[in-house]
């Protein structure tokens, strides 16, 4: 079992986007615990500066275009203080992309946590999106390889594992994916992968 | 505005009975002294009017009491729980009257409530500077275990940090309901996995059954014995020591008090335990913890004038109080106490011996903000070189 790292938020900063009262205050009196800087800022966030790492937001009085970022792709993790449940502000809380959230009236207890949370589930988020743009690009690369082994094959006489396995070799040894790879791969680059004796077979059948 | 001559209604909510009952009686005991040297001292114009409840460890009960102390009786101030169990059970509501709650028993952190002021030590204070000594002197294995509730997961969970943070190793991790005694199997399996020292974070009768089985292991194996794998904690203190016995020689303790402390504020506040409760009372953390806590809501009252608990937190920053640990300093950043851990070696008399000092009182970090586990890790692999040249 590895250990679970403490968090640590030590020279974070911070933009919370809600009218400055008291329990603003003590949020960002609280933050400034973890070894947050805390910026207030209402009634809209102009730009956001690259140094900020989360931004804490009014879900009761959010509203379209209050972020400077297209609605439901925030850079950083968003948190939002709500008070209201009702389903609408939910919804549109929902569709701004949300790691976490803390309830209003905001205590000490529940800060911490609610920062942690968010910026894991933000990374998670943030991979798992990576992941599919990825997979997309190989799903739309899956042609390529289904030319790639049909070359292979025709130049090697081979079958289709084999063919793939010379493939999938080349594509490691450049450090590619196998889509990536056949995406550029042309007839003559092919030909080069094979062995000499089987390549002169191939040809001379061909 | 001049406080009137009165009483001021003080909560005071500790387990005097059930599990963890000695440590229930020390803190008792602790603000029965500051109470009466309050009430006697005519600096004082106003005399607390103590709000006693004992929920006997039982979980339930901290809520209803805090809520009559508070709704009921006009206390703005609690003193009192032990367990971060009661501690959390009780914050809501003096959150929810906007009261103050005097915490001082050591903790795992990760709490700073403005409506709490807590003078124990947290981990910064407690199981950091304990590993700092440990891990170079006792070795990189070692063994976890703890009551089956937060402290004991909490605490259990920084060591393992520290420990890979140091290229160190856990061998083995077990947890015991509370009072429960069923230690057998976990002083085989300390046998089996070699550890070079055990961290014990059981509390109460869990704590004295275990340590009673590892001193019975180490009259037949001198791998139990304490100066080869010894029985540390960061909770363990004078007020159980006594019911441990002959077990208690050679325990391994951090606490921000010593009874054995041979300062001059500590040399005089014995004498005073001692005029007080007799000569047989053995004084503790948790005695004069709760002691300083009653003196240093009185100080505060008597500055500002008001038991309003703005007014007194306020009051409390700027308070320099001479107490038996020192000048009492509470930051106002977090609330919690600036304090000195030390180390002391138990003895079968029930008395620790101090063995180590920070050199100087520690600010509390109760979020470990400023804590970097890679500086820690490269502190304890150079102490131990160090410390095997010492060795041969």
């Amino acid at each position: 079992m590895t250990a679970f790292r403490t968090p640590n938020f030590r020279g974070w900063q911070v933009v919370v986007l809600h009218r400055e009262d008291a329990g603003m205050r003590r949020l960002a009196r609280q933050l400034e615990r973890f070894g947050v800087t805390c910026h207030i800022a209402w009634p809209k966030l102009e730009s956001l500066d690259l140094a900020v790492k989360a931004v804490f937001f009014d879900g009761d009085s959010g509203y379209d275009g209050l972020f400077p970022w297209p609605a439901g792709q925030p850079p950083v993790p968003l948190i939002a203080l709500m008070r209201s449940e009702a389903p609408g502000r939910l919804e549109w809380v929902l569709s701004q992309g949300i790691s976490s959230h803390l309830v209003k009236p905001v205590q000490s207890t529940g800060v911490y946590s609610a920062l942690v949370l968010a910026s894991h589930s933000f990374e998670q988020t943030q991979k798992q999106a990576a992941r599919v743009e990825a997979l997309k690009t190989r799903l739309r690369l899956r042609p390529e390889v289904i030319r790639t082994i049909l070359t292979v094959m025709r130049l090697d006489g081979s079958d289709e594992d084999s063919a793939f396995a010379v493939i999938r070799a080349a594509a490691m040894e450049r450090r590619m994916t196998v889509e990536a790879f056949c995406a550029v791969a042309d007839e003559r680059s092919l030909r080069g992968l094979l062995p000499q004796r089987r390549h002169g077979g191939g040809l001379g059948r061909a | 505005m001049a406080l009137k001559t009165g009483e001021i209604p003080l909560g005071i909510l500790y387990s005097v009975t059930g599990t963890y009952s000695l440590i229930g009686q020390a803190c008792l005991d602790g603000v029965r002294l500051g109470l009466e040297e309050v009430n006697e001292d005519p600096r004082y114009p106003f005399a607390f009017r103590p709000e006693i409840e004992d929920p006997g460890g039982d979980i339930d009960r901290y809520l209803a009491f805090s809520e009559a102390m508070l709704r009921e009786r006009g206390c703005r101030h609690i003193i009192g729980t032990i367990t971060s169990i009661g501690r959390k059970e009780v914050i809501p509501i003096i959150e929810k009257y906007d009261a103050l709650l005097w915490y001082m028993c050591p903790y795992e952190g990760f709490e700073c409530c403005e409506n709490v002021i807590y003078t124990g030590a947290c981990p910064n204070q407690h199981i950091v500077p304990l590993f700092r000594h440990l891990l170079p002197r006792y070795g990189k294995r070692v063994y976890l275990v703890g009551s089956n509730y937060i402290w004991g997961w909490e605490t259990n969970r920084t060591a393992r940090e520290l420990v890979h943070a140091s290229g160190g190793e856990v061998v083995g991790e077990k947890y015991l309901a509370f009072s429960s005694h069923d230690v057998t199997r976990i002083i085989e399996d300390i046998r089996d996995q070699e550890a070079g020292f055990v961290l014990n974070n059981l509390v109460g009768t869990s704590s004295y059954a275990f340590l009673s089985a590892y001193h019975e292991a180490g009259r037949s194996d001198p791998g139990f014995a304490p100066e080869n794998r010894p029985v540390v904690s960061c909770n363990l203190t004078e007020a159980e020591l006594d019911s441990i016995g002959a077990a208690a020689e050679g325990l391994l303790s951090t606490a921000i008090y010593f009874d054995s402390l041979e300062s001059a504020a500590s040399r005089a506040f014995r004498e005073r335990v001692r005029q007080r409760f007799g000569t047989a009372q053995r004084n503790s953390v948790y005695l004069v913890n709760a002691y300083i806590a009653v003196k240093l809501l009185a100080e505060a009252i008597l500055v500002c004038g008001s038991d309003e608990i703005e007014a007194v937190r306020e009051a409390l920053f700027g308070l320099a109080l001479e107490t038996p640990l020192g000048v009492a300093a509470i930051d106002r950043r977090t609330n919690h106490a600036t304090l000195r851990p030390y180390i002391g070696r138990g003895a079968a008399d029930g008395s620790f011996k101090v063995i180590e000092a920070a050199p100087a009182p520690i600010v509390a970090d109760p979020y470990l903000v400023d804590f970097d586990a890679r500086q820690f890790g490269l502190e304890v692999n150079r102490r131990s070189a160090t410390q095997l040249r010492v060795v041969k």
